[in-house]
């Protein structure tokens, strides 16, 4: 099984839950014996998206920022199962991974097709994937959860429907208990592809 | 409020050549109509200026409305705006009573739906709970990508509902007042038939990459080899 992890924790020290997260997630995968590349996204050098779709049009399928974002263009279109973890920011991701997900549209096509009644990009490197996206709060609050749980919801549609596991990790979380929830996701059930 | 201040930060990578800066804009212009101060400046060139990033929180914080116009990206804002409402965010801790200051904000996509704006709608108003603004409400928009980077006065019988609904929101956030549900959904019709939009687009795909000799290789996969490794 090929993995990739977007490992989103902000700078050492600012957020110990989602880095006792990513402990837990990099233990299980080990576990399962998968082949995980893991990109810890906060010590990258990932510029931001420009917006001018050379990746669609001048050079289709690369992005012509050359930086780290490139291994994870390259790991994504290999992968079976995609992992996101973020520290939940008002309801959404982090800048830590939104910056590598703003520069994953090169594994998208440009045109236009319809899914589940709405307009979508079809994939460049169609697979079976499944998505598995983490977020961690201080402290409960249903408000941004909710939020959390339907932008996730949300990007599953635009990554070619994929399916998606959506796990949030609340208050003061021991990575034995970390490592208990995710054994009992489905995403890591070894689900036939 | 007259003479009240009203700071448009446009968060588009594109800048002045954004749907952003053209629908921004536009309700700027509305607002100082309506009496209000106008200040404008964008996100990206302050991004590895620390001069320009100052000023750009100094004038988050001296204004009375602050409106943010931005493109959807991946159903979200894009990382440095989020990046800056973080910043936001910790300088303004445990804010107590009453906000002093009130936020709105245009979030446009080239999706020809509107509700692929609906997260990042959500994910401003609670940005502004948290920091301590009055939430006004977010104008939102599908087919960004028909008016491009041109005045929105400009771009024609296609905009006629964005135009008038910008009008209207102008009326609202200069009096303080939140956007009404029923502005916000004249804003956000379509400006066209979803389908003549969608195929517009396709072609304007392929135009695009005949112009870079690309043509050929639109469906280029050049992590492929990945794949079999």
């Amino acid at each position: 099984m090929k993995a990739v992890f977007f490992k989103g924790s902000p700078p050492a020290g600012r957020d110990p839950l989602s880095n006792r997260a990513a402990a837990a997630v990099m233990a299980k995968a080990k576990a399962l014996d998968w082949e995980m590349k893991a990109f810890p996204l906060a010590a990258m050098d990932i510029q931001p998206c420009r917006g001018c779709f050379s990746c669609w049009v001048k050079s289709p399928g690369r992005c012509i920022i050359h930086d780290d974002e490139e291994q994870i263009l390259a790991a994504t279109a290999a992968s079976d199962r995609v992992i996101w973890l973020t520290p939940v920011t008002f309801g959404g991701y982090a800048p830590e991974l939104k910056k590598a997900l703003d520069r994953i549209i090169p594994i998208l096509l440009p045109f236009f097709t319809r899914v589940r009644g709405e307009t979508h990009h079809p994939l460049r490197y169609p697979r079976p994937r499944r998505l598995l996206a983490i977020g961690t709060l201080r402290q409960d609050d249903a408000e941004s959860e909710g939020a959390f749980r339907r932008l996730v919801g949300r990007n599953a549609l635009n990554m070619g429907d994929v399916e998606v596991d959506t796990l949030v990790f609340s208050g003061d979380v021991a990575l034995a208990e970390m490592e208990k929830q995710l054994a009992d996701e489905p995403f890591f059930r070894g689900v036939a592809l | 409020m007259k003479g009240d201040k009203v700071l448009l930060l446009v968060g588009s990578p594109r800048g002045m050549a954004s749907t952003s800066n053209s629908l921004g804009e536009h309700l700027l212009l509305k607002l100082e109509e309506n009496g209000m101060a106008i200040k404008k400046l964008l996100l990206y060139p302050a991004l590895a200026d620390e001069k320009k990033m100052a000023e750009l929180l100094a004038a988050i914080e001296a204004c009375h409305l602050l409106v943010i116009a931005f493109p959807l990206y991946v159903d979200h804002l894009p990382a440095p705006l989020i990046d800056l409402l973080r910043q936001v965010a910790e300088r303004r801790p445990a804010r107590q009573g009453e906000a002093r200051q009130s936020l709105a904000a245009i979030v446009n996509c080239g999706f020809p739906e509107t509700r692929h704006c609906r997260p990042a709608g959500e994910i401003m108003r609670l940005f502004a709970v948290q920091a301590g603004f009055r939430f006004l409400g977010c104008l939102a928009l599908g087919m960004g990508g028909a008016i491009g980077n041109r005045p929105l006065a400009k771009a024609g019988f296609i905009v006629r509902h964005q135009l008038k609904g910008l009008g209207q929101a102008a009326g609202f956030l200069a009096a303080g007042k939140e956007i009404p549900v029923a502005v916000i959904e004249l804003a956000g019709k379509p400006m066209m038939p979803r389908w003549f939009y969608n195929w517009v687009a396709d072609r304007g795909w392929k135009s695009a990459a005949k112009k870079h000799g690309s043509s050929g290789r639109l469906l280029d996969a050049p992590y492929a080899g990945e794949q079999q490794s």
